[in-house]
């Protein structure tokens, strides 16, 4: 066996281990993570957007926030996907909803291994901040994904 | 595996100010507060590190709307339906289709309030015509198939979710066709017929609680943006309404009283009918002959 080859089967292995570690993250893992967490509520009459949003977290954790236009009478569930599930014991990231002042407005939150869900009923029709939050000092990278639906 | 749900329930917003909505949600929060016994946390904004996301903004669907309407009490679907069935006449350029593809996705959401099977019908062919121009019949043929079987069956739902799809599946495609920069277009085409229909049907048989629905001062900024992007004389006649629109909405932070939603109506109404050539208000010619 070469060095060369060696250093090569070194490289993949030790590859292999991190990914092992930390999961192997990916954009439809977190996908798939959101829509089951929407099939939690399958059959509870909510109408689920076709649309979603998306991201991805680096080393280190972090907080991504969208602002989303909601309206008053209407219930919504914001569910979200995240992959890797728990990679190397750092919980999945999580997620609140606030009003433009940054008054929380979720009046049901869930967790699970790689999903959390918030259910809003919005006290006004206007933008509302999302926010995706990884706790800091979380390794590896993370994908995401967020859906909502509303009733 | 699926480890159960940890359900955390959490206070919520400040007491609602008025309207039988406001007093309801006051009363769910106050249940969900005293159940939970938490102070709710508040996000000092000032000092948020967070990154905000860019990119694509989700826009409501004019269902979102039309759903709090009904729930509301409103009940004109079916007038409002029988002013709208018109061919949208005088589309040429890439960007005139893929606005009124917007438009029509949002005439069939109107026509599923309406419960109108016909309806529901004559939006999805309209869809099927706009996607032919664009070259994304194949793709699109698939929901629009969708939309007409539920339809038949009544299944509502299923065409709400088909309607949403057909955007979805329009943006994407335009993308793979490097036809991106139009991709925003069939939003805002379905933003102001949606806003269009809101308008009028509050216009009708005013309330604030229904007024405050049009309160959509960010998703107007946005489409100013999108409409900025493109040099043409449609484009620049639908950022002038959505400047009325905008100034509308700063005067009024709370909700628009009759006068703003009309003038929201008209707004919007010139700016469909700049698009398709048929709208609620403004047609003074009123026969929508013609065609793409």
């Amino acid at each position: 066996m070469t060095c060369a080859l060696a250093r090569r089967l070194l490289l993949a292995v030790g590859g292999a281990a991190v990914l092992l570690q930390f999961g192997w993250a990916s954009p439809e893992g977190a996908k798939s993570a959101a829509a089951e967490a929407v099939a939690r509520q399958d059959g509870e009459g909510f109408q689920v957007r076709a649309d979603h949003w998306s991201g991805r977290f680096e080393d280190g954790g972090g907080r991504k926030m969208l602002r989303h236009q909601l309206f008053r009478g209407n219930e919504y569930w914001f569910w979200l996907g995240s992959s890797p599930a728990g990679a190397g014991g750092t919980p999945p990231p999580t997620l609140r909803v606030y009003d433009a002042t940054g008054h929380p407005v979720d009046v049901e939150v869930q967790k699970g291994e790689d999903w959390a869900s918030a259910r809003v009923l919005p006290p006004k029709s206007g933008v509302y901040l999302i926010v995706v939050e990884r706790v800091a000092g979380a390794e590896g990278g993370c994908d995401w994904s967020l859906s909502y639906g509303y009733r | 595996m699926l480890h159960p749900p940890q359900i955390l329930t959490v206070g919520a917003a400040r007491p609602a100010a008025s309207g039988i909505l406001s007093a309801a949600f006051g009363v769910v929060v106050a249940v969900c507060s005293a159940v939970a016994g938490e102070v709710p946390e508040r996000l000092d904004l000032g000092a948020l590190p967070a990154e905000m996301v860019d990119g694509d903004v989700l826009v409501p669907v004019p269902a979102e709307v039309l759903a709090v309407l009904t729930k509301l009490g409103e009940s004109g679907w079916e007038e409002v339906l029988s002013e709208i069935e018109r061919r949208p006449r005088g589309l040429r350029s890439r960007e005139d289709h893929a606005l009124a593809l917007g438009v029509a996705v949002a005439d069939g959401f109107l026509a599923v309030e309406a419960n109108s099977a016909e309806a529901v019908g004559s939006a999805g062919r309209a869809v099927l015509a706009r996607a032919e121009v664009l070259g994304m019949r194949r793709a699109v043929s698939r929901h629009c198939q969708a939309i007409f079987d539920a339809a038949e069956a009544g299944n509502w739902t299923g065409v709400r979710a088909e309607l949403d799809r057909i955007e979805v599946t329009a943006r994407e495609t335009m993308r793979e066709q490097g036809d991106g920069d139009l991709a925003p277009c069939v939003s805002l085409g379905g933003w102001l017929r949606g806003t269009e229909l809101a308008a009028v049907l509050i216009g009708r048989s005013y309330s604030e609680d229904k007024a405050e629905l049009l309160l959509q001062p960010e998703l107007v900024r946005h489409f100013k943006r999108v409409a900025a992007t493109r040099d043409t004389a449609r484009m620049a006649a639908i950022a002038a309404a959505l400047d009325e629109i905008g100034g509308v909405l700063a005067r009024s932070p709370d909700a628009p009283g009759a006068d703003g939603v009309e003038a929201i109506a008209d707004a919007c109404s010139r700016a469909v009918g700049v698009v398709t050539g048929s709208a609620l208000a403004g047609d003074e010619d009123g026969t929508g002959e013609g065609g793409a």
